[in-house]
């Protein structure tokens, strides 16, 4: 019996041209700990997109404008004076209720989404699909976890290119770039290949490479995660058909 | 009209649907074969004992978090040692995603946590076929990845 949508409160999950978006089990602490690192990251593992990039886009804008990166880096290398001096502090008392708001809100949405998942899985939820349109097309399909962050460590966004989900294709290697150009990161990389470690200190811009690490790790983490979340769905989806088609009362059994 | 029974195992995967539509193309009907998904054991057992506090599902939380902390470690003192923030930031993220992937396994190891054995989802299924259609359709079973396949004549 192919399952009625509109007797179901609950939606697992939706695919969609353009990308495939689900509610999954997260664990609270690690989703509300990557919203301390970054911002908007907790939001983007919640699948809350558009918002997770809105604030995303208000770390970068918010955290240069208080030079809150350069104050870390000079406080954690022995120089508060110097710290105290660059940082804006009009800019950092804004900055902080956003960042505490941030985590709190994301650490509370991941236990809601959580419990909903589980109520929707026990109600046997229906999985919509509109996986094509004129412009794009994006399927179900088995991936490997392992090609996704091999990708994404490569360069970060092509994990999610494998995964098929657009806008974080565009939003990832868009910020990715930005992030790189401006804090140096590929200059640094070819002088460290080339072993000249005096050029790389004086090109690094501190305030822009400490965004780097957790904008790399972060995007390998979705990307893989996403994988094995997306091959759990196919797994259901597939489950809900065969059970629905090849389950005939007429089917003699050898007993 | 001698009938066997044709037992075979699957893990999910597209080859299975594409496996069903072929054996219906030789002949076979929709009624004649049964579909068994294996429950998935355990499934949100683990969640309640902990408040909802843990997924149990993925092993690479705390490398991803230990990952970023040591890699933003090495960039900041990178930045001012002797090899740079690159290969500082790169010793970091190594070190934090080994470390943190030992911690995260050893303690779920000690929780004997069921999924470290990595069982997949598997379903059975069981065919009620002419003798004559048999090895016809064993022969297409065993091109799409089968698992396993057993037979019962009559």
């Amino acid at each position: 019996m192919p399952v009625n949508s509109s007797q179901r409160r609950r939606m697992i999950a939706t695919v969609n041209p353009y990308m495939t978006n689900l509610f999954h089990l997260r664990n609270p602490f690690i989703v509300a700990w990557w919203s301390a690192s970054f911002p908007g990251f907790g939001h983007v593992l919640l699948g809350k997109y558009i918002t997770g990039f809105l604030l995303m886009v208000w770390e970068v804008f918010a955290n240069n404008i208080a030079h809150l990166n350069e104050g870390i880096f000079y406080s954690m290398t022995g120089r508060p004076e110097a710290a105290l001096k660059v940082m804006n502090e009009e800019w950092l008392w804004l900055y902080v209720t956003f960042y505490v708001f941030i985590i709190w809100d994301s650490y509370r949405q991941a236990i809601e989404y959580n419990k909903y998942y589980i109520l929707s899985v026990r109600e046997g939820a229906p999985i919509q699909m509109k996986n094509i349109n004129p412009l794009e097309i994006n399927v179900l399909e088995k991936r490997k976890p392992g090609y996704a962050l091999f990708w994404s460590l490569l360069t970060p966004g092509l994990g999610h290119f494998y995964l098929n989900r657009l806008p974080s294709i565009v939003f990832g290697v868009f910020l990715w770039i930005i992030i790189a150009y401006y804090s140096g990161l590929y200059k640094c990389v070819l002088y460290t290949v080339r072993g000249e470690f005096e050029l790389v200190s004086q090109t690094a811009n501190p305030q822009w490479f400490l965004f780097l690490p957790s904008l790399y790790v972060f995007l390998a983490y979705d990307s893989y995660v996403s994988t094995v979340e997306y091959n759990k769905l196919f797994d259901r989806e597939l489950e809900k058909h065969l059970k629905a088609s090849y389950q005939n009362r007429d089917f003699k059994m050898p007993l | 009209m001698k009938l066997n029974y044709l037992i075979t195992t699957f893990t999910y995967s597209t080859s299975l649907e594409l496996l069903l539509t072929e054996i219906e193309k030789a002949g076979v009907h929709q009624t004649q074969i049964m579909a068994i998904p294996m429950e998935r054991l355990g499934e949100f057992q683990t969640l309640f004992d902990t408040d909802l506090s843990d997924d149990q599902k993925s092993l690479l939380d705390l490398a991803g978090v230990f990952g970023a902390v040591f890699m933003l470690l090495g960039v900041i003192y990178g930045l001012s040692l002797f090899w740079g923030p690159v290969i500082w930031g790169s010793i970091g993220l190594i070190f934090g995603m080994i470390s943190g992937f030992s911690v995260e396994y050893l303690y779920k190891k000690k929780r004997k946590e069921p999924f470290l054995k990595k069982h997949e989802k598997e379903v059975v299924i069981i065919l009620h076929i002419e003798d004559s259609l048999t090895e016809r359709v064993k022969k297409i079973i065993q091109s799409h990845g089968a698992k396993g396949i057993g037979t019962v004549k009559k």
